[in-house]
Parts: C-alpha cells; sequence; structure tokens
C-alpha cells in the first residue's frame, strides 16, 4: 500500500516538473536541488534569478531533447519492448503527446514572443491603458531628479509622464521602443520629495537592472512549458526577485533605505483601496503590492515584506 | 451621479457609500473651499486617524463615482484641488431618486401601495407633509 502512494506521488511530482514526459528521477532530483537552492538564496536576489531561469532552462532542454530522442527511437522502430509491446503501445502515444505539447508550446512562445515585441514597439501608452489619461509635461522638478538617477544608474533617461489619476502609483513600461516612468498625481501629492525619489529610483533601478529582459525571458519560458506546472511557480518567483533586487539597487542610488521605506510604507496603507495597478504585463514594472493570499503565484511581492527586507537591509 | 451600490443594512451615507467614503465626503460639505490631499488628510485625521496616500485614494473614488470634482494645480508640485459636486441635500435626493424611480419602474403597483400604507397607517406626521406636496401639485396642474 505504502509503496503503491510513493509511486504516485513520485509520479505525480515528475508530472509538476516535466509535464506529460516520461519520468526520470535525475530531473526531478536536480530540479529539488535547484528550488532548495532559490529557497537558500532568499538574501541574493541575482542569485536567486540564474537558479531559477537557470531550472527554467533545463526544463526547456529537457522536453526538446526528450522530444528529439523519443522521435528518433520512433522512427528506427526500436521502442522498448516492455513499452512497446503493450496492447496500447505507450511507447508511441508518450512520444505522440510529447512532441504536440513540445510544438504547442513553441508556436505559443513564438506567438507570445512577437505579441510582446510588437506591444513594446508598435502600441504608444495611451493605447496600452485606455484606462489611464496620460499628461504630457511633468513638472520640472520631477523631470530633473528622473534625469539624475538615470545618469547616477548609468542608463539611458526615461521619459517621464503623469498620470491623471488620485490612487498613488508609479510604474514603468516598454512603449513605443521607449522607456518611459509614469508617475501618478495622487503620489506626487501625497510622497514628500525625499520619498518622491525613491519610487523613482526604484522605477529606475528597474532599467539598470535589465529587468524587462529577464521578465521576458521568464515568461516565454513559462509559455513554452505550459504543460509543466512548476513554470507557473517559478516565473512570478523570478518577477518577485527582480523586484526586490530594484528595491536594493534603489536603496543604493539613493544613500540608504530609509526614504524607500517610509514611501512604501504610505502605499502601503492605501494598497488595498487602490484599484489602478496595471499589473501581469511582461513590459510593465509596478510599484504596487501584490495580495497575501496565493503569494507564491503572485507576481508583486507583498508590500510589507518588502519593507521588512529593506529594514534587515538597513541593519546589516 | 453614476449609479451607487446599496448596502442595505447599513443607515445613512454608509447606505451608498464605504465607511471612509462617508467620513471624507462629510468633512467635504463642511469644508466650502476646494482643498489639496495633504490639508484635507490634517482636517479628516480630527474625525479618523487615516494617512494621506489613503485620503487620496479615497478622495479619487468618490471622483470616479462622481460625487466630488478636481482641478490639477501646477503650482507648488502637482496636486488635486477637491470639491464636492452637490451639497448634502442634492446628494439625499439623488440617493432617494435612484432608489425610488428604480423601485416604481420595477414594482410599480406593489410600491404606490406600500408608501400610501405606510405613511397613512405609520407615520401621520408624513401624511401631513404629503398633502401639502399634493395639494400643491394640484393647484399647480389645475392653473
Amino acid at each position: 500500500m505504502m509503496d503503491l502512494i510513493l509511486r504516485y506521488l513520485f509520479m505525480f511530482l515528475t508530472w509538476v516538473v516535466m509535464g506529460p514526459s516520461r519520468p526520470m528521477a535525475w530531473i526531478v532530483a536536480v530540479t529539488a536541488v535547484g528550488l532548495v537552492a532559490a529557497f537558500a538564496l532568499r538574501r541574493s536576489f541575482r542569485g536567486r534569478t540564474v537558479v531559477l531561469l537557470g531550472l527554467l532552462g533545463m526544463m526547456l532542454v529537457e522536453s526538446l531533447l526528450f522530444v528529439l530522442v523519443s522521435s528518433y527511437i520512433e522512427l528506427l522502430g526500436r521502442a522498448p519492448a516492455h513499452l512497446a509491446r503493450t496492447s496500447w503501445n505507450y511507447f508511441a502515444i508518450l512520444h505522440t503527446v510529447n512532441l504536440g505539447v513540445a510544438l504547442i508550446g513553441g508556436f505559443a512562445a513564438a506567438c507570445a514572443a512577437l505579441f510582446i515585441s510588437f506591444k513594446k514597439s508598435r502600441i504608444g501608452l495611451s493605447k496600452m491603458f485606455p484606462q489611464l489619461e496620460f499628461i504630457e509635461v511633468p513638472p520640472v522638478q520631477v523631470k530633473e531628479t528622473v534625469k539624475r538617477l538615470a545618469s547616477l544608474a548609468g542608463v539611458a533617461s526615461p521619459d517621464v509622464w503623469l498620470v491623471d489619476s488620485g490612487v498613488p502609483s508609479a510604474f514603468t513600461v516598454c512603449a513605443n521602443r521607449r522607456y518611459s516612468i509614469a508617475l501618478s498625481v495622487g503620489l506626487l501629492e501625497s510622497l514628500d520629495d525625499k520619498e518622491t525619489e525613491a519610487c523613482i529610483a526604484h522605477e529606475i533601478s528597474h532599467l539598470k537592472n535589465g529587468d524587462f529582459t529577464v521578465r521576458l525571458l521568464a515568461t516565454l519560458a513559462k509559455v513554452a512549458l505550459f504543460a509543466k506546472p512548476l513554470s507557473y511557480l517559478i516565473e512570478p518567483a523570478i518577477y518577485r526577485a527582480r523586484e526586490f533586487l530594484a528595491d536594493r539597487t534603489a536603496a543604493e542610488l539613493i544613500g540608504g533605505p530609509d526614504a524607500l521605506i517610509s514611501a512604501l510604507s504610505k502605499i502601503k496603507d492605501s494598497n488595498s483601496l487602490a484599484a489602478m495597478s496595471p499589473q501581469g504585463l511582461t513590459c510593465v514594472c509596478n510599484l504596487s503590492g501584490g495580495n497575501g493570499l496565493f503569494r507564491f503565484l503572485n507576481k508583486q511581492p507583498d508590500l510589507s515584506t518588502r519593507i521588512e527586507t529593506l529594514r534587515e537591509m538597513k541593519q546589516a | 451621479m453614476k449609479l451607487l451600490s446599496l448596502h442595505p443594512r447599513q443607515r445613512n451615507l454608509r447606505f451608498v457609500l464605504g465607511g471612509l467614503e462617508a467620513i471624507v465626503l462629510q468633512q467635504l460639505w463642511e469644508t466650502d473651499k476646494p482643498v489639496s490631499v495633504r490639508d484635507f488628510q490634517a482636517m479628516v485625521s480630527e474625525r479618523r486617524p487615516v494617512a494621506v496616500t489613503t485620503v487620496a485614494t479615497t478622495l479619487d473614488r468618490l471622483y470616479r463615482k462622481g460625487l466630488v470634482s478636481r482641478e490639477l494645480v501646477r503650482e507648488g508640485g502637482p496636486h488635486y484641488l477637491y470639491k464636492a459636486r452637490m451639497t448634502e441635500g442634492e446628494f439625499r435626493y439623488a440617493v432617494v431618486d435612484g432608489v425610488m424611480e428604480a423601485l416604481l419602474e420595477s414594482f410599480n403597483d406593489v410600491t404606490v401601495a406600500y408608501l400610501a400604507e405606510k405613511i397613512c397607517t405609520k407615520r401621520p406626521e408624513d401624511l401631513r407633509v404629503l398633502s401639502k406636496y399634493l395639494n400643491r401639485l394640484r393647484r399647480k396642474g389645475s392653473t
């Protein structure tokens, strides 16, 4: 009985990691090591990103290899006897399913890549967010802060837009082939200058750390690996790690996490009320927090966790 | 004013607004000139301690519901000046109007019968007000 339970548990785990391909112990083991490493690297967000992206890469290579090898075996007609001689020809079914899944995943990823690049290069801000109203000329002071922080971080200065909304919010987006930082009027009117600077530094840090590329890679890998449930956990984990990393970089840019801590605490106060948050898009980095429930599926980390992490950084 | 969602178990302003929205709107009626979020937060905090961001978000919600108007000012950092779009009396009228209009449209006969019965039997003091209205309307109709 115990034996049967364990066997089904292992089959479930392999499905979680590998989707419908053949149970292979070594891949489950490597994945487990990777997940443990990602968990252990809690304070090194760069390392965490590398491990998680590596896991996604390994899963991609594994599915590609499996499809190639099984196609080869199938073409030669040399399926393992104990699989091929069953009345169902288990091997042929497995091969067909895997080939189909891989083709669909590859096609979907290609479509996603086209769609995202189309969105980034051809669609303007106001078309991307039809629910928001953008005001073209931001205040001089904000523009200068953005320029100063961008040159400090060593990135090209992005465009600055004012969002006509009272909800405190800020986000960075790649639209029309240009990076833009959008700040809402509600953010500028309820935060003081230091806190506003911290928010801008967070957004600039996303550009400095190349988060748009990391996000694109993670999302494309997730789309290609749509039949492997583990990828649905890894992708948001990468997004969250980048968010923490941007906090840390921002604190380094402005010389200390205090302003960012107080800005995030203020935003946290109103976050539960806020309806405006363009989340989940590959081309948008957003300042708002995710909710606590199912946080492991959320691409936006909890604001209180971010504040805690910054406090720890201050003490260290 | 957009149609508001109703909370049948709550009374007064809470019947149609969230708790904080009701407090903010009440405070806005008591303030007669347009206010910025920062000034307004100090006023609201006397009733209930709230963060500036919370006040900003609540005012934004009221703006979306069409209950307050705002104007963007650029001097001294961009900020909004909010003011109520209608007086308290106008707001109360609009709420009753919205509810009764829907009731009369959906359940006409029952609503009229209910009003007549309720006012005649349970609230004699309201009957006087009603008959005064009716008389005025009749006079208007005859001339």
